[in-house]
């Protein structure tokens, strides 16, 4: 990026307290990508960012980049939407945040993708709007793994290719899923497998419609209880060996679950 | 050259305050070095002591040198009241508005899934404990109005629902997203005063 100022539409992905009252913010923009800047003064009250830079809130966001330095400098913001029925339920603004850290761990700053701006705020309002948030959970990851191009093999082998879903006795076997094997690996394949996650054909039909499926009718796709459970399992153990740790907000999901209050 | 291990060791210590970097924490370091022996006696010692004698009163959470703390122990204030704050400066600000004589509760911190901070890492078995067992008419949610901060006060009025006490949030005045901390007085008091069930 070259000196000057910029302006562009962008999601909150993260934002952290930075010395007396300012905050340092990771954006995912329309224009360029990954960001990360400082907003000077944010932290308090009757200045021009009170309430609009909070996690999972898309601005239209003015700042000034001096060519050398990683952090641009936050000059403005307008709030485009702050998704506000998501933040006021635990439930649905940890959900929303799990879309932000995995953007976030998926792409790195200087990466072009045009597409991942879209995809972010299009979830971010379909959550908003009340859909299931554990199903956009899934399409979600399959969507942002199909744009950084490390989408996995659902329904033919990730070893020969051969396709999976086409005997049609699909109750009556299992699908291998091997992450370090970039996805679904077929029976004649096998050998040396170690460690899998098994999902039935269902799961396996159903994650490769939803990586097709046209973006703004995926809300049609109604997954039932199998298909979460299953697709959770198969794209959390493909994801933790991509990222190569476990997720902040996948912890905290296990928390809020795992609590006696 | 590298500086002497004892000044490094200092510098490091300043650095892991909460926004001092490398160089502020070498400039902190050798003014303790250039100042006299009094100053950085009382400054260690100061240190020591706040440790030693400074804990978490057993009622409210608050920071204190005595338990209960000096609110809690305060027969003029009601106790039946609790303000339910995300930490220490909060209650700090709240206080400087002196019109509330009411009782705290400190969380020491909000739910934040972008951090990992889940239910059992805020005090927040401690106010269901204190609502559980009589006494408490009224809980006052006075986090922030940012997303973390909303979000939790809305998770606590789902835990404390079943205990039959009202529930208020402190609302009009405060622009969405602000921060209890850095609020005027004035704005607080409005707050408090337009506080509203939910
Ligand atoms: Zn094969
Ligand atoms: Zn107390």
């Amino acid at each position: 990026m070259k000196r000057g100022a910029y302006s562009t539409h962008a999601v909150v992905l993260n934002s952290v307290d930075y010395a007396e009252s300012d905050r340092i913010l990771t954006f995912f923009t329309r224009e360029h990508g990954k960001l990360s800047g400082i907003a000077k003064g944010a932290r308090r009250s009757k200045k021009r960012f009170v309430g609009k830079l909070d996690p999972a809130s898309a601005l239209k966001l003015n700042f000034f980049h001096n060519g050398a330095q990683d952090l641009v400098r936050i000059d403005g913001a307008d709030l485009i939407n702050g998704f506000s029925d998501v933040k006021s339920d635990i439930h649905r603004y940890s959900a929303a945040c799990y879309l932000l850290e995995l953007t976030s761990e998926m792409t790195r700053e200087g990466q072009d993708l045009p597409a991942v701006y879209g995809l972010l705020s299009g979830f971010l309002s379909l959550m908003n709007a009340g859909a299931s948030s554990e199903a956009l959970m899934r399409f979600f990851e399959i969507r942002l793994l199909d744009q950084v191009g490390l989408l996995p093999r659902f329904d033919s082998c990730a070893s020969c290719g051969k396709g999976l879903l086409e005997s049609g006795a699909e109750a009556a076997f299992r699908i291998r899923f091997d992450s370090t094997r970039g996805g679904a690996i077929c029976h004649g394949c096998t050998r040396g497998l170690s460690t899998h996650v098994s999902i039935c054909p269902g799961t396996a039909r159903f994650m490769a419609a939803a990586s097709r499926y046209d973006e703004d009718k995926l809300d049609r796709l109604k997954p039932g209880p199998l298909f979460l459970e299953e697709s959770e399992r198969a794209l959390d153990d493909f994801i933790t060996h991509q990222i190569g740790k476990q997720m902040k907000t996948k912890r905290f999901f296990i928390k809020l679950k795992g609590t006696l209050l | 050259m590298q500086y002497a291990e004892p000044i490094n060791r200092l510098i490091k210590s300043f650095a892991k305050l909460p926004g001092i970097g490398e160089k502020t924490a070498t400039r902190l370091a050798l003014f303790v070095l250039n100042t006299n022996r009094e100053y950085a006696e009382e400054f260690a010692s100061s240190l020591k002591a706040v440790k030693d004698s400074v804990g978490l009163c057993s009622r409210c959470m608050t920071f204190s040198d005595v338990d209960p703390c000096v609110i809690c122990a305060d027969a003029g204030r009601d106790k039946s009241q609790v303000c339910v704050v995300s930490d220490y400066k909060d209650m700090m600000a709240i206080e400087a508005f002196a019109g509330y004589r009411g009782a705290y509760h400190i969380l020491h911190g909000n739910l934040a899934p972008l951090k990992g901070v889940g239910p059992d890492e805020i005090k927040l078995k401690e106010l269901v404990e204190r609502v559980a067992s009589n006494g408490v008419n009224e809980v006052i949610l006075a986090t922030g109005f940012d997303a973390e901060g909303d979000a939790t006060a809305t998770y606590i009025a789902g835990i404390i629902k079943p205990y039959n006490v009202t529930i208020t949030r402190i609302a009009s005045g405060v622009p969405v997203g602000s921060f209890i901390e850095y609020m005027d007085p004035s704005t607080l008091g409005r707050a408090m005063e337009g506080r509203r069930t939910i």
